[in-house]
């Protein structure tokens, strides 16, 4: 039996190569997808969390006696209700996404008012909407309005 | 090499078959083990930062959900690991000390008292006037 010629060593260690490459980015596909999905959030929490923040905080739209300073969760204060709370400013305390984060963005509406964290709204495909009979604190009195809240799902 | 060129000359087909059948199961044996062992690892230190790290980033973002001032122990002994919370990206990492690999997750927060690159036993959170606190 003869000895193989040194070319088709060297196409072996080629093919052996591709193969052990391969073979690493298999292992590194299973290991990432196993820590995703054991350390997985349920679904719908990370949006909920975010949501009861707009309805709760008095840094977003929850009203807050001005007498007495309490906070009411769920009654929102129109006067409050405004783009500024949402967007990319250093004096936004309510819900301002860093660049470069995955955190979802919502688009909120009361009537004919709307309100959103990003611009590109209607270019997120994917997107989830609620509804929501809340309590709304307009010119010195509290009214039933309707909330809609988008949000951008994963 | 001589030597096994001399020895090549002398098996037959029916031992050179054998020996590939066995250089390919003790291949395969490598590559089950090796997967083993990368799903284990998966399973255990990787999977726990990534989970520490998640919950960090959740808790964040539930305090400020609640009207009110608040004081929270995190259940979990932290002191295997480090915790930052970084205040450019607002992403939390949690990490040992010399790890190659740092799970992280986004958290959505401006008014925290930010502490870069920490060790404790217990994480405390505390917060108040909208302001989140990390206790030592």
């Amino acid at each position: 039996m003869e000895e193989p010629p040194a070319t088709s060593k060297v196409v072996a260690y080629i093919v052996f190569g591709f193969i052990f490459s391969g073979f690493c980015i298999l292992l590194f596909f299973i290991i990432s997808k196993e820590t995703i999905s054991i350390a997985d959030i349920p679904k719908g929490l990370e949006e909920y969390v975010f949501i009861q923040r707009f309805l709760s905080s008095q840094d977003c739209f929850a009203y807050q006696d001005k007498e007495t300073l309490r906070i009411y969760p769920g009654i929102i204060d129109l006067e409050k209700f405004k783009q500024e709370r949402l967007e990319d400013k250093e004096e936004n305390k309510c819900y301002k996404i860093e660049k470069g984060t995955n955190a979802p963005n919502f688009r909120l509406i009361i009537g004919n008012k709307k309100i959103q964290t990003t611009n590109d709204f209607e270019s997120i495909k994917k997107k989830n909407t609620i509804k929501k009979s809340i309590l709304i604190f307009k010119e010195g009195k509290f009214e039933n309005a309707g909330l809609e809240i988008q949000y951008e799902t994963k | 090499m001589f030597r096994i060129s001399l020895y090549r000359r002398k098996m037959n087909k029916k031992s050179m078959a054998f020996w590939f059948l066995i250089e390919l199961i003790a291949g395969l044996a490598a590559a089950f083990i090796l997967t083993q062992i990368a799903s284990d690892y998966a399973k255990g230190t990787i999977f726990l930062k990534t989970k520490i790290a998640r919950d960090l980033a959740i808790e964040v973002n539930t305090l400020y959900a609640v009207s009110g001032d608040v004081y929270l122990q995190y259940p979990q002994n932290l002191s295997d690991y480090r915790v930052e919370f970084d205040e450019k990206t607002d992403i939390v990492k949690v990490y040992k000390e010399i790890d190659p690999l740092k799970p992280s997750y986004p958290y959505v927060g401006e008014h925290i008292d930010y502490l870069k690159d920490f060790k404790v036993d217990f994480l405390e959170f505390n917060k108040e006037n909208n302001k989140i606190i990390f206790e030592k």
